[in-house]
This record gives C-alpha cells, sequence and structure tokens, in this order.
C-alpha cells in the first residue's frame, strides 16, 4: 500500500505548504486568515481579561459576605465565654477544603487588650479600622479585614483574610473558562482556513479563467454564479478586454491595410524595373527608370504617412498639456509648403494675424494644417489659389482652408478621411491618408472637421473648429 | 493578341503596359471600370488583366456583368488581397487566374501565354506548324531549325494566325490585334508584313482569302 500512502503525505505536505503561505504570502487568503486569528485571539484576551475583573468582583463579595459572617458568629460564641488571659485557638491541622484555613481573627476588649486569636494571625493588631472592611498590609501580605463591635461595645473582633487567595480564586475561574477557548484555538484555525478557501472559490474561478487563456484569447470571460464582489472586478476586467480587442482589430486592420497600400506602388516598382532591364531603346529605359525613382518617392511619402499615423496613437499625445499660437503655427507651415505651391505656381494667401491659441500639441496642430495645405496644392491645377484664414469667435478657434481645385462631390465627403480612400478620377498620386491623418489629429483635440464647397460653388473648403471649453 | 489592361494606378498601369508590349501583346489601358465596360464593348480583346479596387465601377461588379452578357475572353485579376477568400471570390466571379501585386512581369506574360494556349485549346506550349516553330515565352521563330529573325510586328501576326491556323482571319481583325488605340495604322501595313512573313518563310505559308482575310491551313 505504498502509493495511497505516499499520495497521503504528499497531501498532507501539500496542505502544511498552503497553510504555512497562507501566514507568509500577500494573499487574501492569507490576510483573511491572519485577520481572523489575531481578532478572535483578541477576543480571547478580552474574554479572559473580563472574567478575570467578574470573577475577582464576585469573589470579592462572596468571601466578604463570608467574613462579616464569621466575625459575627465567633463573636457571639466569644462574647458569652471568654477568659480574660489570651488564649490560641489553634487551625485545623488537617484542613478539608482548599479555602477553608485561610481565615484569620483577634478578639479584643475595649481597652485593646487581646483576648483571643487563631493559630495563624499575628498579634499585632489586623487593621487600625474599627468598624466594617479595610485593608491592610501585615508583614509585607495584604490582608482583607472585618471589623465589628459586640452589641454593648465590650468586644471587638477582626477577621482577617489574604487577598492573594481571592486572587489565586479569581484566576483559577478565569483560567477554567479561557482553557477550552485556547484549546479550541488549534482546532478553529484549519476549520477557518477551510472556510476562507471554500469561501474564496469564485475567485479561483476567475484566476483560473483568466490564466488558461490564450494570450489572443480577448473574449469577455463567461461565469455565472459570481459573488457581488468579484462581479465589479470581472466587469471591469471584460471591458478592459474589449478596449484591448478593439485596439487589436483597429491595429490588424491597419496593419492589413497599410501593407496592401504598399503592395501597387511596390508591384510598380518591380514592372517599371523589369521594364527598364529589358528595354532595347534608351528613351524606354529612361522613362522606366524616372518611373522608378518617382515610386520610391510615392512608397516614401506612404510610409512617412503611415509614421506620422502611427505615431498619433492616443497613448503618446500630449494634447491637454500645452496652448500654443496658431499662428506661429500656420507661418510654420506655409512656409515648408511654399516651394511646392511656387512650382505650380499657385497663390498661397493667410490672412491677417490672430493672437488665438489653440490647446493641444502644436506639432500635431503643424501636421494636421500641412496636410490640408499640402492636399490643397496638390488638388489644384496649376495658376489655382489656396487660401488659409484663421480666426476665433465665442466657442472655437478656427483654421480654414479654401482651394479652387475640383473639391470633393458631397456624397463623397463622409468618405474621405477614411483610411487609403481616393476620389475618383483623380490623377493625383498620393497615400490615401492625409485627411484620415487631419481626422486623428482633429479628433485628440476634440476639433470637428467640416467639408464643404468653395465660395462659389468650385473647390473645397475645410473647416477645422478647436473647441476653447 | 489584343489586351484590355485596367488598371487606376498610373505607374503601374505605365509599367504592366510596357512590359507587355516588350512581350509583343497589343495593349490598351483604361483606368476605371466603366471605361473598361465601354472598352470591352467597342472592340475584340483576346485577354483582359482586371484590377480590383477600381474607381467607378469594381472590378468584381464588372467581371460579373461582362461574364452575365456572355463575354467568354479570359481574365487575369491583378490585385493587392491576397487572402485566400479573395482569391476564391474572384475565381468564382469568372477570373481564370489570381495574380497578386507585387508579381514579376515574366509570369504575368507566362500566364498570359498559358491562359491564350488554353483557349485555344492547345497543351503544347510551341506553335509548330510543318518546319516552322514559333515560341510565344521567348519570342522565337526557326525555320528548319534555324532562327528566322522577325520584327515584332511579323511576329505578332504570324502568331495570331498560328493560334487560330484553319481559321480565316479578316484584315480588321488582325490589325485590331496588332494595333491599340493611340497607335496609328498605316495603310497597306498588314499587307508588307504578310509580304514580308512570306518572303522569310515560304510562300505557301500564308494563303491570301480574296474579300475576306488570311490563314495558315491546319496541318
Amino acid at each position: 500500500m505504498r502509493v495511497p500512502e505516499s499520495f497521503a503525505v504528499s497531501t498532507w505536505l501539500k496542505w502544511v505548504d498552503a497553510f504555512h503561505l497562507s501566514f507568509t504570502g500577500n494573499s487574501l487568503r492569507g490576510r483573511l486568515l491572519r485577520l481572523l486569528l489575531s481578532s478572535s485571539g483578541l477576543f480571547l484576551l478580552i474574554v479572559s481579561l473580563l472574567a478575570y475583573v467578574n470573577s475577582h468582583h464576585e469573589a470579592d463579595e462572596l468571601f466578604d459576605a463570608q467574613l462579616a459572617e464569621s466575625a459575627r458568629v465567633l463573636l457571639d460564641q466569644a462574647s458569652t465565654g471568654i477568659s480574660e488571659r489570651p488564649s490560641v485557638v489553634s487551625d485545623s491541622d488537617h484542613p478539608t477544603l482548599e479555602y477553608e484555613r485561610k481565615i484569620a481573627f483577634q478578639i479584643r476588649d475595649r481597652e485593646g487588650n487581646l483576648l483571643l486569636r487563631s493559630a495563624t494571625t499575628p498579634e499585632r493588631s489586623l487593621s487600625e479600622h474599627s468598624e466594617g472592611f479595610s485593608n491592610s498590609l501585615i508583614e509585607g501580605k495584604k490582608w482583607r479585614v472585618f471589623s465589628h463591635w459586640n452589641r454593648d461595645h465590650t468586644l471587638q473582633i477582626q477577621v482577617g483574610q489574604l487577598h492573594e487567595i481571592r486572587n489565586e480564586l479569581a484566576g483559577k475561574i478565569a483560567l477554567s473558562l479561557l482553557v477550552p477557548f485556547l484549546l479550541a484555538i488549534p482546532l478553529v484555525a484549519p476549520l477557518i482556513w477551510f472556510s476562507i478557501e471554500r469561501g474564496l472559490k469564485p475567485v479561483n474561478w476567475v484566476s483560473d479563467e483568466v490564466k488558461q487563456r490564450a494570450v489572443e484569447n480577448l473574449k469577455p470571460i463567461v461565469i455565472t454564479d459570481v459573488p457581488e464582489e468579484v462581479r465589479p472586478l470581472i466587469d471591469s476586467i471584460n471591458t478592459l478586454l474589449s478596449r484591448l480587442e478593439y485596439s487589436f482589430e483597429n491595429e490588424r486592420r491597419f496593419t492589413a491595410d497599410a501593407a496592401h497600400e504598399l503592395r501597387t506602388p511596390l508591384a510598380a516598382l518591380k514592372t517599371q524595373a523589369q521594364v527598364a532591364l529589358r528595354a532595347s531603346e534608351t528613351g524606354q529605359r529612361k522613362k522606366a527608370l524616372e518611373q522608378v525613382i518617382s515610386g520610391v518617392d510615392r512608397a516614401t511619402h506612404l510610409v512617412q504617412q503611415l509614421l506620422t499615423l502611427a505615431r498619433l496613437d492616443p497613448q503618446f499625445a500630449r494634447v491637454e498639456n500645452s496652448k500654443f499660437v496658431l499662428h506661429q503655427v500656420i507661418v510654420r507651415v506655409l512656409s515648408d509648403l511654399a516651394t511646392e505651391a511656387l512650382a505650380k505656381k499657385i497663390e498661397l494667401t493667410f490672412e491677417e494675424d490672430c493672437g488665438a491659441l489653440v490647446k493641444g500639441d502644436a506639432e500635431m496642430v503643424g501636421i494636421l494644417a500641412s496636410n490640408l495645405v499640402r492636399n490643397a496644392i496638390r488638388y489644384t491645377p496649376e495658376h489655382g489659389k489656396v487660401e488659409v484664414r484663421i480666426g476665433e469667435d465665442d466657442d472655437a478657434v478656427w483654421l480654414h482652408v479654401i482651394d479652387n481645385g475640383p473639391g470633393i462631390d458631397p456624397e463623397e465627403r463622409s468618405h474621405v478621411f477614411e483610411r487609403f480612400y481616393r476620389t475618383l478620377g483623380n490623377r493625383v498620386s498620393g497615400s490615401g491618408l492625409g485627411l484620415s491623418i487631419v481626422k486623428r489629429i482633429a479628433d485628440l483635440h476634440h476639433a470637428r472637421v467640416e467639408l464643404d464647397s468653395g465660395e462659389n460653388g468650385g473647390g473645397l473648403w475645410v473647416r477645422v473648429r478647436f473647441p476653447k471649453r | 493578341m489584343r489586351i484590355l489592361l485596367v488598371e487606376d494606378d498610373e505607374a503601374l498601369g505605365d509599367g504592366v503596359r510596357e512590359g507587355l508590349v516588350q512581350e509583343r501583346f497589343t495593349v490598351d489601358w483604361v483606368k476605371d471600370g466603366k471605361e473598361a465596360l465601354s472598352a470591352l464593348e467597342a472592340e475584340d480583346y483576346g485577354l483582359m488583366i482586371l484590377d480590383l479596387g477600381l474607381p467607378r465601377l469594381s472590378g468584381i461588379d464588372l467581371l460579373k456583368l461582362i461574364r452575365s452578357r456572355g463575354m467568354g475572353l479570359p481574365v487575369i485579376i491583378l490585385t493587392a488581397r491576397d487572402t485566400v477568400a479573395d482569391r476564391i471570390l474572384g475565381l468564382d466571379c469568372g477570373a481564370d487566374d489570381y495574380v497578386i501585386k507585387p508579381f514579376d512581369l515574366d509570369e504575368l506574360a507566362a500566364r498570359i501565354r498559358a491562359l491564350t494556349r488554353r483557349k485555344m485549346g492547345r497543351a503544347e506550349p510551341l506553335l509548330v506548324h510543318e518546319n516552322i516553330t514559333l515560341d510565344p515565352a521567348a519570342h522565337k521563330v526557326t525555320l528548319d531549325g534555324e532562327e528566322v529573325a522577325l520584327s515584332p510586328r511579323e511576329f505578332a501576326v504570324l502568331r495570331e494566325l498560328l493560334e487560330n491556323s484553319g481559321i480565316v482571319l479578316s484584315r480588321d481583325r488582325l490589325e485590331q490585334s496588332l494595333y491599340g488605340w493611340n497607335e496609328e495604322v498605316e495603310s497597306n501595313a498588314l499587307e508588307v508584313h504578310i509580304h514580308h512573313l512570306r518572303r522569310k518563310l515560304g510562300a505557301k505559308l500564308i494563303k491570301t482569302i480574296r474579300g475576306v482575310g488570311y490563314v495558315i491551313q491546319k496541318d
């Protein structure tokens, strides 16, 4: 029967280990166990203290009554036959009861002469008090004394008892109450531990459920019959999971879209390179190689825009931090783009200064403005016009970019912010990301972007409103 | 053979067209689905290369439309969409082949040749007629094992006639297969090409059927 034996041993060891861990580790189980054990320990302490005080009090009353009783009985008997010569009453040699011989007494006459005393009693007076209860210290020991005169005031009796007897008794009573409790502790501790184990089962279910999950499993945790205390935890884990899933999905789609969008420029590069390689005429080879170079430029621009978009992740946004002067940002953007406009002989204008402050990130708003203006320059034919205006009203700072290019059809306006969307029949090669970048930056700034046609019906009028709040 | 290329990307469309012209094909290039539809209605194409993400009329919709109208020309889809589901959708909508960007121009040409072979009911990659052999992949023609130098146009005419051997091809049909939209058709150019072919490969090879066209008879 070796196997079950070693199984039992290992199970036992496991339990001991878990029990030990409960005291040392930072586990909920350990905390509960420590708290319950220490509070029940404290409870025991208080109970025994109270028991001691109470029994002491009861013992006091009992013994006091006994003292008074003994005094009266002794005095009555002494009054009838007492000799003038002091005599000693011996205590019984073999007390039958534990507390029996613990009483001492003295009987004196009116002058204070000692007439009678018990054997264990000292000769000096037990108490200064002549009537009633008192405490006194004799030969280093505490005594409780009852003094009493007989009716005609001829004899006085003092009955005394050592205090330690009372303490001993009270202590014994308290101890006898405490012992079952003390015995119970080693039995109760595993019981408490077991109950905690049972009680914390739902927490284990949750942690097992989370532990067993594959990394890519972001479906919500479904555990019915969860205690109220654990429910909020599951709810917030589920909320977190669904947010994670959304952002993973977004990321996945973005990567897929991006890779997809890179395929066409790459295909064009490869094709043009192969055409150049096989071309027999110099003219054809030169043309193909030029196409290769512009293809590389195009792919570079696309990668650049992808990186910009990736960096606009809300986690990295420093939107709430600062305020900046919109005018300065626009001036910087326009000076960067001036050469592109000049090359197409486009008239680029910027309205007068406005000191409006925008809350957010100057660099990001710069990217937004530069995408809008670059688009305007791209889509506007030669000798066209691109106009930038900024200003503020009661609740927003606004930026307008107006061009007289082909504009965007009203039904297409809602789609142009989608990634990689390109308008119909346009011959301009763009990344298809410019307006998504604009939208993303605007969203991060809680700004609104509106597309409209230009002043006389043609062209595009982009309005961005940064709320002041 | 005349090919319709439907691709909205400028640089890629230009590259594919140039590459296929180098392969002795005649290529017309359109940039959206509707243009492609009118081109298909107006001309007779031997094959279509179709991008899927097209403005105005998507590649899949165009494909469904032409198949429902009974146009049977071979179609090669050329796309960046690489999932299995996309490929299945493309093929099930009537495409004959599916090429994913970026692709190799040589491979694309080989696939075009393979589809052409199948369309003509051939398995043999070389076009052989008596002592003449035409290798569409290598652009080579041999007579009794000796290579014969042909101009690209002469090669195209010979290939067209050999692929359709036994069928009389009209002058119009031959010219259509030779010249794209922006190419000027010189009058009697076809006769000149036929004349050169007869001189180089023997007078009896190509028969003239007066008032109808030209034919190379089956072996």
